[in-house]
């Protein structure tokens, strides 16, 4: 094996970072976790909002990186793999933690007097815990597997941000099917989330 | 997904528009809320749109985000 300076690791890309490590450098691993330990534990907290999570994470998903260095092939991007060991590792976090909670339809930021109302919510998931594990991918394919539709004007309403009026001159459709359409496909694509996210509560 | 009553109310549906899109008084949105707190299926179903909604706008920032991150690179 040939001898490789530090100098020659720092300037190396992190892919090839991966092929010394694979071969045996474990400085090479070094300068990985020093080259992302920071920015994983940023990129982590968007999704746990609790630093010793994030902290955790972070170790975890360097262990498993170090650990798992032969199955990592060059035809993906180092940062690409580590970060998916990392959303999964969060992603199984979150179901360890998942419990009963309450959520709030709706308050009124800017009057004191209105408290929110607090519903039960023993079946769905706090959407906002949810929706931040997800990444573009898993939301586009939810997305994608809405009837076409659905798809159609919660994309122009949500996406395109565009008026009901408008809506219903493109879709060519009444209002009151625009407005329908449009909350049955929300619920719909709610319901493709929480089951990518849980399999096993798919019901059949 | 279970049938509830916006798919046969058009003034139902109307209100729900309106409550997500905070288009609702304080006196209009508190009895819709009523509503929804004395009808389970309908409850849940909101729910699942208010999500859906949520979802769907953190999308459209996730495609700007990775719009902005393609040009940066």
């Amino acid at each position: 094996m040939q001898a490789v300076s530090r100098t020659e690791l720092q300037e190396m890309s992190d892919e090839d970072l991966m092929e010394q490590f694979q071969s045996g450098y474990e400085q090479a691993f070094n300068l990985l976790v020093k080259r992302y330990q920071d920015r994983l534990h940023n990129f982590l907290y968007r999704y746990t909002h609790n630093h010793q999570d994030c902290e955790d994470l972070v170790q975890e998903t360097f262990f498993r990186v170090f650990r798992s260095r032969h199955s990592y092939e060059r035809i993906a991007k180092f940062s690409t793999w580590m970060y998916t060991i990392a959303i999964n590792l969060a992603k199984s976090l979150y179901k360890k933690k998942k419990r009963m909670t309450k959520v709030t339809i709706h308050e009124d930021p800017n009057d004191s007097e209105d408290r929110p109302m607090k519903l039960e919510d023993t079946d769905i998931l706090p959407d906002d815990s949810l929706h931040e594990k997800m990444c573009i991918d898993e939301l586009e394919n939810a997305l994608m597997q809405l009837s076409e539709d659905f798809r159609e004007v919660v994309v122009l309403r949500d996406i395109q941000q565009l008026s009901y009026e408008e809506i219903a001159e493109i879709a060519d459709l009444p209002m009151g099917t625009v407005k329908s359409r449009i909350n049955r496909g929300r619920a719909q694509l709610q319901e493709l989330l929480e089951n990518y996210v849980y399999p096993e509560t798919i019901s059949s | 997904m279970k049938k509830t009553a916006f798919d046969s109310d058009e003034i139902l549906t109307d209100f729900l528009t309106d409550y997500l899109d905070g288009n609702l008084n304080r006196a209009e949105r508190k009895s819709f809320e009523e509503y929804l707190a004395n009808n389970k299926d309908e409850r849940i179903f909101a729910q699942k749109v208010l999500k859906g909604k949520r979802a769907l706008t953190r999308l459209a920032n996730l495609r700007k985000e990775s719009t902005i991150t393609s040009v940066e690179v």
